[in-house]
């Protein structure tokens, strides 16, 4: 299997992350299962921007898959020939290993979206499970080529007027109609409405925008909401914990210690009757949706 | 022990090919009912019960699209288990899923330590019934590990529902048994699933 590695670097890599990653790749090339192909690493502040350039550089080659593995993030032994195996067996088209926040709580990178658009961190596993989530990060992820050009077919890209930057959006979500104004347009319930904004194009950017930082979201939610969009399927294989290192490296321990201090948490937090505030609001975005 | 509430999300789908699937479903006694057919009910299914001769002299059963073992594998001993595997996944043929349903040891566990009352149904979870001894034990790790040591690629491995319900002191029915580990296999794969 031939798999291009992607590193979108914005840090000073530890001597703990290349003296791991380095002596893996080399066993890896010599067991022949996988078969490394390119190094592609990009440095710059802008992670989104690493990471479409990392894919660029990559689809412009003829490798299967990308491996993208963070410079902060420390893969297991072998991660890379078990991401292949699931997708080889059609289990998903994104695979990717487990790691935890940096900051407490600690959360693994994997998330399932709620039916209000935000997400909520997997928690219950087992480790061994693998499991199937919304969103993932790209700390140890190996992406099937062919997500990226099913993107690439399915949605449109347009540059909006107000400040340049693009917007993809699904060929099912453009529709012929009258020209609106920009601005804001309510619904009579007043609950309910529309932002609308300027665009032009489409345009065919050289550097498709797969990866972006908008809204306070970090760059993977953007592309894992496009291969969703696109039938494609995220797997979390929770046997493949990487470590994260910051100042010091976080795992699974740590994510446990504090789920036991939530879960004394919740348990008093369900005697006082707090849960009913969480319970009142997806009601009413279960109303707004009309299910 | 009955697998009452248990389904296979993948069962139904099968392999994408034309014809039958043929199904291998490996039961632990005579006369026990099977649930393969329920869960691929187009298949044609046979049915064998297990037999520990089976790690000297595999035969030539043939090549199915999919073996099933539910409950069946903490009937071979810690020492034979890899073995036993690397049989069945012999009768499978090339991109052939076997599918492992097995008590979850690591839920008993966690039942035992939690502390309280450790019912009947926990410790059959490691223990086994009287003439259904268990020899060996699961958790999904353990499984996985296995798998791999029996040369199959993993393609799912989650925890589900066991669906055994039982009575508490006041008559309240309450799930006696929460998960239990299910694990499929893959023999050899070549090129990107799913086309």
């Amino acid at each position: 299997m031939r798999v291009d590695i992607g590193i979108a670097a914005n840090k000073n890599q530890e001597m703990k992350w290349w003296s791991t990653l380095a002596p893996e790749l080399l066993v890896l090339q010599r067991r022949g299962k996988v078969q490394v192909e390119r190094f592609i690493v990009i440095g710059s502040a802008l992670t989104d921007y690493n990471r479409n350039e990392v894919v660029r550089q990559f689809l412009a080659g003829d490798s299967e898959a990308l491996w993208f593995v963070d410079d902060d993030t420390i893969p297991p032994p072998r991660a890379v020939e078990w991401l292949v195996d699931l997708v080889e067996v059609g289990a998903c088209e994104v695979a990717a290993g487990i790691y935890y926040s940096r900051s407490a709580p600690y959360n693994p990178i994997a998330y399932q979206r709620r039916p209000n658009g935000l997400y909520v961190a997997l928690s219950r596993f087992e480790q061994g499970e693998i499991v199937y989530v919304d969103s993932v990060g790209m700390g140890c992820t190996l992406i099937q080529r062919r997500v990226f050009e099913t993107i690439q077919e399915q949605y449109r890209v347009y540059r909006r007027v107000a400040n340049g930057t693009l917007a993809p959006v699904h060929r099912e979500d453009v529709r012929p109609g009258e020209p609106a104004e920009a601005g804001v347009v309510m619904e009579s319930n007043l609950t309910r409405g529309y932002l609308v904004e300027p665009i032009a194009g489409p345009v065919e950017p050289e550097q498709w925008p797969f990866f972006g930082f908008e809204h306070g979201r970090t760059e993977d939610h953007y592309f894992c909401e496009m291969a969703v969009r696109c039938g494609f399927r995220i797997a979390v294989d929770t046997a493949l914990e990487c470590q994260h290192v910051g100042a010091e490296a976080r795992e699974r321990d740590d994510f446990r210690r504090v789920m036991d201090m939530l879960g004394s948490y919740a348990a008093l937090k369900r005697e006082l009757g707090e849960d009913e505030e969480w319970r009142m609001e997806n009601e009413e975005w279960r109303r707004g949706d009309g299910s | 022990m009955k697998n009452g509430g248990w389904r296979m999300k993948n069962g139904g789908e099968g392999m994408d090919r034309n014809g039958k699937l043929r199904v291998l479903e490996i039961l632990t006694r005579e006369g026990q009912e099977g649930i393969a057919q329920e869960i691929w009910p187009e298949a044609k299914i046979v049915q064998a019960v297990l037999d520990l001769g089976w790690l000297n002299d595999p035969g030539g059963v043939g090549h199915y699209d999919m073996i099933l073992a539910s409950h069946v594998l903490q009937a071979v001993d810690g020492a034979n288990v890899t073995r036993m595997v690397r049989v069945w996944a012999s009768w499978l043929r090339e991109g052939g899923e076997l599918h492992l349903v097995l008590p979850d040891l690591m839920w008993a566990c966690e039942q035992v330590v939690k502390g309280g009352e450790v019912d009947r149904y926990t410790l059959e979870v490691i223990y086994g019934q009287t003439g259904a001894e268990h020899r060996s034990g699961f958790t999904v790790g353990l499984v996985r590990g296995v798998l791999a040591a029996a040369g199959l690629k993993v393609k799912a491995a989650r925890l589900g529902p066991y669906g055994i319900v039982g009575m508490d002191a006041e008559g309240k029915e309450h799930e006696v048994i929460a998960r239990q580990v299910y694990v499929v296999g893959v023999n050899g794969v070549n090129g990107w699933g799913n086309g």
